[in-house]
């Protein structure tokens, strides 16, 4: 017997076949809205505290040095100019500090930090296992070290509103932690910014120093290369440097101190020798000390040189000109993401579709199915018997002919 | 050339019904009338080309054969579609044992002709109550006086969703009768809505036996 062929589905039938199954449509859908509701409840809630600033376009600026200091260029060089400053604080040990400080960090079999879940304790387990088995590499402390760090990085997120303004944010489920972390994150992006800057110029202000040297000890006479010239230049060396180390550091700090001593040290064998005069930091050479083209080159260095000096002090004070937080971080007082009604929302759709999937699948088995045995057992009562196919060729008849 | 045809038919259809698969079925519908003593069949289906007609021809056969009873064949239908297989063209044979009855013809002449116009009425069907009022008396008339008289009473119907009016409803003739078989081809397993249509053949009245699966028939 050959096999039925297959109904198709005619879109009229839609409605009856939503009749039909009705039962497991509602079904469906109630249990998906039911396990989105209880799913709900498990899923960990994030809380989001975030803090927005804007870096303005003369942090870039230095007009009193702008012919040698770059600034921004254009607007899309400036947006990521800008985004990579803010993710350079981000480094490895302030997220391991912040890590460990807040309990994030999870805690490995020796070390400290928050205890594991047992979601975590049962997937370190099966790493194990599997590592044992050489399916998977061995996790050495390294590696966990830096998948907690990747993990935080991923908690941590930076979106540009616009060309100069972002909003930088922290997710974590306690709000308290998310908090404190943001507002940890926020000082250390401003004083990351600052330091950016005060570093760029420092190293510009080093190099004019060096050239600055390099030319002094061309221009010098052979009579002055003795000890006297030599031991003032280093003199000059050494207070341009600590100059430049009282801007960061106090008088107490180690390195200005042993400056301060080989300063005291080269003044005392300056004037135990002759009676040279001292030139004062910064001032160029006396004239005639060398030819007029060096002495105007270290003239115009001397120059940008106390520009410099003028433009780290004035940084170092008026730190809020060149950025500005427009929204502080705020304690989180709401999860973020969907909440409750909409996981139901979403599992009642969800559950709707699966059960019409289901429904439908159903159906077409069941047209493909449907036999005369079928339709017997649907109706309760036996197949009496089966017509066989209507010979296509006429036989001679009145001769019972038995098959 | 419509007599040409005509024999072509019925020599097709007396072949057929020697078959093995159809006096199984003659066998089975015999059985089954020692159990429920019915003398009258209702053969029905849902569509018009399942077999209702060559399932009652091939059956009167195929019963006269295994049972040596006469059957009558009742056409219940008033009009036809012109698809349909004529009952008369199926067995013009009048060797053949089963006579054909037309309610057509009960309605206009009130008796029946028979099978050869003119014949001796022993195998004409007079009316057990004159005047019948409806088709349903009527039918429940010559079921119940001819029963006797022929082993098997076959009554051919129209299809149940067929959108003529004037033909009686199908349901009608299978209450009226004993006992009903549902013939069952591709045309209705693959019918959409099947669960509905079904629910109509739950009826207790209908009596139904079971079932003929005609598959195996190509339309």
């Amino acid at each position: 017997m050959t096999a039925p062929s297959q109904a198709a589905l005619d879109i009229q039938e839609v409605p009856h076949l939503l009749s039909k199954h009705r039962r497991l449509l509602m079904v469906g859908t109630l249990l998906g809205g039911l396990v989105a509701g209880m799913g709900s409840h498990f899923i960990p809630r994030r809380y989001k505290s975030h803090f927005v600033l804007t870096i303005y376009s003369k942090y870039f600026q230095s007009p009193l040095i702008g012919d040698f200091v770059p600034s921004s260029g254009d607007f899309s060089d400036s947006r990521a100019l800008r985004e990579s400053l803010i993710r350079q604080a981000l480094t490895p040990e302030l997220l391991d500090a912040l890590g460990q400080k807040y309990g994030i960090y999870v805690a490995p079999k020796t070390g400290g930090g928050a205890p594991a879940s047992p979601v975590k304790r049962l997937s370190r387990s099966l790493k194990h296992l599997l590592a044992k088995l050489d399916i998977i590499q061995p996790s050495n402390p390294e590696s966990l070290l830096s998948n907690e760090r990747q993990n935080m990085l991923g908690r941590v997120e930076i979106f540009s509103l616009n060309n100069t303004t972002f909003n930088v944010g922290f997710s974590y489920s306690n709000p308290r932690v998310a908090f404190s972390v943001a507002q940890e994150l926020h000082g250390e992006i401003l004083k990351s910014l600052v330091d950016a800057r005060t570093n760029m110029l420092l190293r510009v202000r080093d190099a004019i120093h060096r050239r600055l040297a390099t030319i002094s000890t061309s221009a010098s006479s052979p009579s002055r290369s003795g000890d006297g010239a030599s031991l003032r230049q280093q003199l000059k060396a050494v207070r341009d440097e600590l100059r430049s180390l009282t801007v960061t550091y106090t008088e107490s700090h180690p390195l200005v101190q042993q400056l301060r001593e080989k300063e005291k040290a080269l003044a005392r064998s300056i004037a135990s020798n002759s009676a040279a005069r001292i030139p004062a930091s910064g001032a160029p050479l006396p004239e005639g000390d060398g030819s007029s083209t060096l002495h105007d080159i270290s003239g115009d260095l001397a120059k940008k040189l106390n520009y410099l000096d003028i433009a780290i002090d004035s940084d170092s004070e008026h730190q809020g000109d060149y950025f500005a937080t427009l929204e502080p971080p705020l304690f989180p007082t709401s999860p973020s993401g969907p909440g409750p009604a909409l996981f139901l929302i979403g599992g009642l759709a969800f559950g709707c579709i699966c059960a019409g999937f289901i429904a439908a699948i159903r159906e077409y088995f069941h047209r493909s199915a449907v036999r005369s045995s079928t339709v017997a057992r649907r109706l309760g009562v036996p197949v009496l018997g089966e017509l066989p196919a209507l010979p296509q060729q006429v036989s001679e008849p009145a001769q019972p002919a038995a098959r | 050339m419509a007599t040409q045809e005509q024999s072509r038919i019925a020599a097709r259809i007396e072949e057929y019904s020697h078959y093995t698969e159809v006096r199984q079925l003659a066998y089975n519908i015999a059985a089954l009338q020692q159990e429920s003593m019915f003398h009258s069949l209702a053969v029905l289906s849902f569509f018009p080309g399942e077999g209702k007609t060559l399932a009652c021809a091939a059956l009167a056969r195929a019963y006269f054969e295994a049972r040596r009873a006469p059957v009558l064949i009742v056409d219940t239908t008033l009009r036809e579609s012109s698809s349909s297989l004529a009952l008369r063209q199926c067995l013009p044979s009048p060797e053949c044992t089963a006579d054909i009855a037309s309610l057509s013809d009960w309605r206009k002449n009130g008796a029946s002709p028979g099978r050869s116009p003119g014949e001796d009425t022993g195998h004409g069907l007079p009316l057990a109550t004159p005047g019948a009022p409806n088709d349903f008396a009527l039918i429940q008339s010559v079921a119940s006086h001819n029963a006797k008289r022929y082993g098997l009473i076959l009554l051919d119907t129209v299809p149940l969703t067929a959108k003529n009016k004037n033909n009686v409803d199908p349901l009608l003739i299978a209450r009226a009768a004993n006992a009903s078989v549902l013939v069952v081809s591709k045309k209705l397993l693959d019918a959409p809505q099947l669960e509905e249509k079904l629910k109509l053949l739950e009826d207790a009245s209908l009596h139904l036996l079971g079932l003929i699966s005609n598959e195996e028939f190509e339309p």
